[in-house]
């Protein structure tokens, strides 16, 4: 189990209503490891983090992704939730009657009527989610609200695997640091990995990643610096990093 | 007639009464009512609160204060249907609750009717009245012993709310899949008076048919009702409630969030009357189908006779949604998990205003009905 990998992807074609929109993506994510994803509007970013968490209306085609050494391809999204992958939610659903401070019990399988940790309450005043504990879930929550809400119930999971679909869109720089500080901790302490989607790259500053992929065209390239790879995108566009020599092959071939 | 404590109750009552959520603790409430079958079996208020309310069977208050008996059958019409006619005929009391103008009853009025034997039939005549600048909550709780199988309860209510007074009056029915169940309420608001009705029904009754009715006659009065309903396999329910706006300036709000499961059936009836140029009515009924055995209709009417009146009315039906229940198992929760959950917030009774108590106590036995934890 040492050098089993956390995360391996093969040849993943998936479709969405009827179109497919993700067609042979090929990755590897080492244990602890950590990689951006980069891409245009619409080249399948979240498709691939939705397919890896097992959202319904993703349907794989065919290949597979297998997290710890098996196929968790037929697998629900509360069985994968409970392998330990978890995903913070881009625009994450509001639900009516049901309080924030309940659903961040239910991170730490806690009742209704427990009481938070001293921790546990440390945690949320951190996240300056104090005075929305007994609001509705992100039931006129702004984007920094909820992207804090969203990464706060992460990591109560204490997930081994943790998906996040552009943590830094629609955040001031203040939270931006607060969240990829928390999140930074986690990763380092728990060795968990993760994937993370980034449109603007501020989160580059906080967290370090050991590899980059960039998703064009339902397909992907892996590349060994985030940093490097961000740069060229910025200079030359998604179409220049293509050509990049960079490129990692492993997982193409 | 009465007893002197809660501990001198049939054992059967009493714990019939703890399962279905009336508290019994005496010490959280300012009064304490329970008539069985057909019997008031204990009335007895609290001393801290002696001087501020007066509780006592019906039959009883008609003897103490004769000019009752002008007041009864003026807001509920005797003649209304069968039922009204056999509560007139033939009734065993019912609760006298009079809340003396300006009190400030901390604590909730608490009254149990229950029905202990089997095919018995309830008959009883409740009323109260909120005294003048006066503030009270009363919970009322209507059950049938699991024991007892079929029977039927017909109630009428009727309550006044005097001017400036507040009541709070929650009713929470709990009877049984062969219950028949007809209550018929009639309420007057007056001048700058305020009546919140809250009522829960979250087990089944073979047929429940009952359109509580408030008058808002006083310049600047108003009447709520909200309603929490979880219809259960087997249960035939017709729940209405309807605000008639005469007065200046008055108010009403109808809210109803209504489930249905299992092949149950509800017409869920809302109706506001407006009657003044200045009176203003909002009614909002929100439905959940949990399957496809199921009919769940609302009915809402709205009906103007002024120009001036502003009326609106929601009404949406659905099911439960599939991004949330994802959400939360991507949470950790199971299926059922996550359905229970969604279907307890579905039922968020935070817009009742409660108080912590009876909030509490609600909460309880929503938790019990819907399995959360």
């Amino acid at each position: 189990m040492a050098n089993q990998s956390a995360l391996e992807i093969e040849n993943l074609k998936v479709k969405v209503e009827d179109k497919t929109i993700l067609n042979g993506i090929s990755l590897r994510l080492e244990q602890g490891e950590r990689s951006f994803i980069f891409g245009p509007n619409g080249s399948g970013k979240s498709t691939l983090l939705k397919t890896i968490m097992g959202i319904p209306s993703y349907v794989i085609e065919s290949g597979s992704i297998k997290y710890n050494g098996s196929e968790i391809n037929d697998l629900n999204v509360y069985e994968r939730s409970k392998l330990g992958i978890t995903m913070a939610f881009q625009q994450p659903p509001e639900i009516k009657g049901v309080k924030l401070s309940q659903i961040l019990k239910l991170c730490l399988r806690k009742k209704r009527t427990d009481e938070f940790s001293p921790d546990e309450k440390d945690a949320v005043e951190r996240f300056k989610l104090t005075e929305f504990l007994e609001r509705d879930v992100n039931v006129g929550f702004s984007g920094g609200e909820r992207k804090r809400a969203e990464t706060l119930q992460m990591l109560f999971l204490k997930p081994s695997l943790i998906l996040l679909d552009e943590p830094d869109s629609g955040v001031d720089v203040d939270s931006l640091r607060l969240l990829s500080e928390e999140l930074d901790n986690y990763l380092r302490t728990s060795k968990a990995s993760s994937l993370i989607i980034t449109h603007k790259g501020d989160i580059l500053d906080y967290i370090r990643a050991e590899r980059a992929c960039v998703v064009m065209d339902g397909v992907n390239h892996c590349y060994p610096d985030p940093r490097t790879v961000y740069a060229e995108i910025r200079a030359g566009g998604y179409e220049h990093c293509l050509s990049c020599s960079t490129r990692v092959q492993e997982e193409a071939s | 007639m009465t007893r002197e404590s809660l501990v001198g109750l049939p054992h059967r009552v009493l714990n019939e009464a703890m399962r279905v959520g009336v508290n019994v603790d005496e010490s959280d409430t300012s009064g304490v009512f329970f008539h069985v079958d057909q019997k008031t079996i204990y009335s007895k208020v609290g001393e801290a609160f002696d001087d501020q309310i007066e509780m006592m069977d019906t039959r009883d208050a008609l003897e103490k204060y004769p000019w009752l008996k002008e007041r009864m059958w003026t807001l509920v019409n005797m003649d209304k249907d069968e039922y009204t006619r056999e509560v007139a005929e033939n009734w065993s009391g019912g609760y006298f609750i009079y809340i003396k103008p300006g009190a400030r009853v901390t604590f909730p009025l608490q009254s149990c009717l229950m029905i202990t034997m089997e095919n018995s039939r309830q008959r009883v005549h409740n009323i109260i009245i909120a005294g003048e600048g006066s503030e009270s909550q009363v919970l009322t709780t209507c059950a049938q012993h699991h024991e007892a199988r079929e029977g039927a309860h017909l109630g009428v209510s009727e309550i006044w709310v005097e001017d400036r007074a507040k009541l709070s009056y929650t009713m929470v029915h709990y009877w049984s899949p062969e219950t028949v169940v007809r209550p018929r309420t009639g309420v007057r608001v007056g001048d700058g008076a305020e009546f919140v009705s809250n009522y829960i029904c979250l087990t089944p009754a073979k047929d429940l048919q009952m359109e509580p009715k408030a008058l808002c006659e006083g310049v600047g009065s108003k009447a709520v009702f909200n309603s929490v309903l979880y219809v259960q396999p087997g249960s035939h329910m017709d729940l209405g409630s309807w605000t008639v706006l005469n007065g200046r300036g008055s108010v009403t709000e109808l809210n109803t969030r209504a489930i249905t499961r299992s092949g149950s059936h509800l017409i869920s009836r809302g109706t506001i009357d407006g009657n003044n140029d200045d009176c203003r009515g909002h009614l909002e009924c929100r439905g959940l189908l949990l399957d496809e055995e199921s009919i769940l209709e609302a009915i809402p009417i709205l009906r103007a006779s002024k120009s001036g009146a502003e009326l609106s009315h929601e009404a949406a039906i659905g099911k439960l949604s599939e991004e949330g229940l994802t959400y939360l198992m991507s949470r950790g929760l199971s299926k059922d998990e996550a359905v229970s959950v969604l279907i307890r917030g579905f039922m968020d009774i935070s817009i009742m205003g409660l108080s912590s108590g009876v909030r509490q106590e609600i909460d309880k036995i929503i938790d019990m009905v819907t399995g959360s934890s």
